[in-house]
């Protein structure tokens, strides 16, 4: 069943056309990598799927919702629905670990104990169930990352959009990430992980998509 | 909508980041303060000009073959010309008694009797005192029976008038300019105060959270800054009212609807400029 479908969709930015005619689908459960040279439209691609941008032409429809006819407010929904990972974490400095992912629960009004038992959980997934108390400054690259990791899923999201989420990390610790992906995914959340590191995703037995010169192609040679 | 978790939010943020609230409390109370202290200029020279125009009346002076009746109806047909808010008779006898204060005696002293008429003092309803009002009271007084002659010191309140007018110019003029840069002060700071929190407000949308919610914590941190700022700038102005006005003298603090007034725009001015400041990183 499709999760997130793309119906010749272009995007550009005044004169730069980042993507064009993109079809594309990612069913419910699935785990999809896309790989592509760094500015080749990996982060607009998913962008367009949590809806911090609108195609330009074509529509994208993610659980239900329509890119054409998503109204403004429905739009805080979509994302609860939706956990995303990016290179930078994007953590805020001045809380603990714990209050970072508790964030996202805030933002939905979720009861006070019912917070702390699902942070709690989705620390312990992530493994940094001990740290909870740690400000990310104390915190190693991966352990951030996974903190990050931690805010995304704790609200059960359907799917899990990481943009290079490794790309700041080194390769053991990139590969413990896409570890944890992958024991997410095996709980029913979609993943679509985004990176120009091939070595990273190297005989991982997932679909391959690949944008180039604004095209998006399924990777033919690659996984095993 | 969590209005709890939004009052926490925000002082949570005001206590991670006291410098930045500190800067921005303090920037609010200054433009505030410059503020207070050109109304309460403005205030007390206004206040001066109304005691000066207050002083502003018209004195008829009575034909000295008025008998008593006629008086009665006189100062009763003076006080019902369209104007006039108050009648005094002034006797010969007092007439006398007000030049010898001003004059002393030896003059009157040289002449057999009294030369000064009984006169009835007008004082000027508020709007007519100024050269256009007095002047046409005068005429209409000047037209009843019985009046001699009727005098207003016309010089004297045609200079008045013009000291008022150039003065309400200017001080429109400098209000305007005031707190015109009083807006853009205040409204720049609390986009500062946003600024550096953007990275929170980015968080937050893609979390999930709807923009009430996002902007709720920043209308309170706005408006408690723009309240805090209004009361320091108003402590301020009133130390230096303190100060200043034993030295002057006849000075009169701002009436309190004014001082109100003065906290609300804090107020008005931090939380708007909050939620202007949040729209631009509103639209994710």
């Amino acid at each position: 069943m499709a999760l997130v479908q793309m119906f010749h969709v272009s995007k550009s930015f005044g004169a730069v056309d980042v993507l064009e005619d993109v079809n594309f689908r990612l069913d419910r459960g699935e785990f999809v990598c896309l790989t592509g040279a760094t500015g080749s439209g990996k982060s607009t691609l998913l962008k367009l799927i949590y809806l911090e941008e609108r195609p330009t032409e074509g529509q994208v429809v993610v659980e239900g919702f329509n890119s054409d006819n998503i109204r403004q407010r429905e739009v805080p929904i979509l994302r609860r629905r939706i956990g995303v990972l990016f290179q930078d974490f994007k953590l805020l400095r001045e809380r603990t670990a714990f209050e970072n992912v508790s964030f996202a629960l805030n933002v939905t009004g979720a009861p006070l104990k019912e917070t702390r038992r699902r942070v709690t959980r989705a620390l312990t997934q992530v493994g940094l169930g001990h740290k909870r108390n740690a400000f990310p400054g104390e915190l190693s690259g991966g352990e951030q990352q996974r903190v990050a990791l931690a805010r995304a899923i704790v609200n059960d999201p359907v799917l899990l959009i990481a943009d290079e989420p490794t790309g700041n990390l080194d390769l053991a610790v990139g590969q413990e990430i896409v570890e944890l992906f992958q024991k997410i995914n095996q709980q029913g959340t979609a993943v679509i992980m985004a990176t120009h590191n091939l070595g990273l995703i190297e005989g991982l037995p997932y679909r391959r998509l690949h944008l180039q010169d604004s095209l998006l192609a399924e990777w033919e040679g690659g996984s095993a | 909508m969590n209005l709890g978790y939004a009052i926490a939010e925000a002082f949570r943020s005001i206590r991670r980041v006291p410098l930045m609230s500190a800067v921005s409390v303090g920037t609010i109370s200054l433009s505030l303060m410059v503020f207070g202290l050109f109304l309460l200029v403005t205030f007390n020279v206004r206040q001066e000009l109304a005691g000066l125009q207050a002083q502003v009346d018209v004195e008829a002076y009575l034909e000295a073959s008025v008998t008593d009746d006629l008086l009665v109806r006189l100062q009763a047909e003076v006080a019902s010309v369209p104007g006039v808010a108050a009648v005094r008779y002034v006797s010969t006898e007092e007439a006398r008694e007000r030049f010898v204060a001003d004059f002393g005696d030896t003059l009157l002293n040289l002449l057999e009797e009294n030369p000064l008429p009984a006169s009835i003092v007008v004082t000027l309803t508020e709007d007519q005192r100024n050269a256009a009002g007095a002047e046409s009271v005068a005429e209409r007084i000047e037209a009843l029976d019985g009046i001699d002659d009727v005098i207003f010191g016309r010089r004297w309140v045609e200079r008045l008038d013009r000291l008022i007018l150039v003065l309400s110019a200017v001080s429109i003029l400098i209000g305007l300019v005031v707190s015109l840069a009083s807006v853009f002060v205040i409204s720049n700071t609390v986009k500062l105060t946003v600024w550096a929190r953007r990275d929170a407000v980015e968080i937050m949308k893609l979390v999930g959270a709807t923009d009430r919610f996002v902007k709720l914590p920043f209308l309170i941190e706005g408006t408690l800054q723009g309240l805090v700022g209004s009361a320091v700038a108003l402590a301020i102005l009133y130390g230096i009212y303190w100060y200043v006005a034993p030295e002057i003298g006849g000075l009169t603090f701002l009436p309190v609807p004014v001082l109100g007034a003065i906290a609300g725009m804090g107020a008005v001015l931090g939380g708007i400029g909050s939620q202007i400041s949040l729209k631009q990183f509103l639209e994710v």
